[in-house]
């Protein structure tokens, strides 16, 4: 599976991570169809099933899915190293260009115009999470006794405060006593 | 010295808590900055709608933004290098010893209850910001439109960032 053929430099994992991660806006999700364009298509560094598997990992450990499934990519090619440079590939887009923003455009942000702007953009960005908890919710919570686990997480952080790490590591603790054998296929 | 501690483990226990990508870090990292006071939530949701409408993962612009703020460019450094740290080190440690993992029965039904814990942490984080953000009819209407819009047409996020700020400056 490892030819010495596409086997790829340290660079070039960290060159085609940060063009991916240029051509990324919005998140994860838009991520998927230029990863794959980059790494299965173009490069040929894996396939299309390790491809898929790597991102459904990705997503299932914690933390930033862009991030996971790059480091997964840049370890199955090259070990810790591959892994390091995918990610920081990943990574040095973002931060250099929201440094930019952060350092030069701040000041702008108390203008009448900038605060209008804002405000209507505040109000769309609702809209977007909102979207993304139906798009999510749709296939996470796909039985009544799932829907009512995601009604009781929104109530225990919404009503009661409790921190979003008990919420999730109840969440597993359900999942590993209670959606054992409903859903076995 | 210890804001910049602080930052660290606050930003890696977001990585380490946060399931379900970038909107799941968002509804931690709004929490943790709540409670540290390191700004107001309406500056929150401008850094969303920036981090959304500004290319890679959003979790690691949002980590820079916050971090930057807190500490500068080492801040920022510092923070999107702890959130990211404990997805890294879970990834490689997965990809070099448990090549299956993700096919155990045990592992998948963990995650069959974990899935929908998300889906009502990220409402709830929806609820939060809908609360400082829609505070009038005008911007209630901004908000069903961007629905309407991504529900129907599949508008992308740079499109509704640019839109809504357009209505933002016509009619707010």
């Amino acid at each position: 599976m490892c030819s010495e053929k596409n086997k790829p430099g340290l660079a070039e994992l960290f060159l085609v991570f940060a063009r991916v991660s240029v051509l990324t806006i919005g998140g994860g999700y838009v991520m998927f169809p230029l990863l794959k364009r980059s790494v299965v298509d173009v490069k040929g560094w894996i396939s299309d099933e390790e491809m898929v598997d790597s991102y459904a990992l990705g997503q299932s450990i914690p933390g930033i899915i862009a991030m996971n499934t790059a480091t997964l990519i840049g370890c199955r090619r090259r070990g810790v190293a591959g892994a390091v440079c995918a990610a920081a590939g990943m990574a040095a887009p973002s931060v250099l260009i929201i440094l930019a923003v952060a350092a030069f455009l701040t000041p702008y942000f108390d203008h009448p115009w900038v605060q209008k702007a804002f405000a209507g953009i505040r109000a769309a960005v609702v809209a977007m999470i909102g979207m993304a908890v139906w798009s999510v919710g749709k296939k996470a919570a796909n039985s009544p006794a799932k829907i009512l686990v995601a009604l009781g997480a929104f109530a225990a952080i919404v009503l009661l405060h409790v921190s979003p790490i008990f919420v999730i590591l109840a969440g597993g603790l359900l999942g590993l006593t209670c959606f054992k054998r409903t859903e076995k296929q | 010295m210890t804001a910049l501690i602080q930052l660290f483990v606050s930003f890696f226990m977001i990585g380490l808590f946060a399931f379900g990508g970038g909107f799941a870090v968002l509804s931690f990292l709004q929490l943790e900055v709540v409670r540290h006071g390191w700004m107001s939530t309406g500056r929150f949701v401008d850094f969303i709608a920036i981090s959304q409408s500004t290319p890679g993962p959003i979790a690691i612009n949002m980590a820079t933004f916050v971090g930057y703020e807190q500490g500068g460019v080492l801040g920022a450094l510092i923070a999107s290098a702890a959130v990211s740290l404990p997805g890294m080190i879970l990834m490689s440690l997965l990809a070099m010893c448990f090549a299956h993992f993700y096919e155990r029965p045990r592992v998948q039904s963990m995650f069959r209850g974990l899935r929908p814990a998300v889906v009502g942490l990220v409402a709830s984080a929806a609820w939060q910001i809908g609360q400082v953000a829609v505070t009038g009819w005008t911007e209630l209407a901004i908000t069903l439109a961007s629905l309407v819009l991504m529900a129907r047409w599949k508008v992308g996020p740079v499109v509704l960032v640019v839109a809504s700020a357009v209505a933002g400056i016509l009619f707010l």
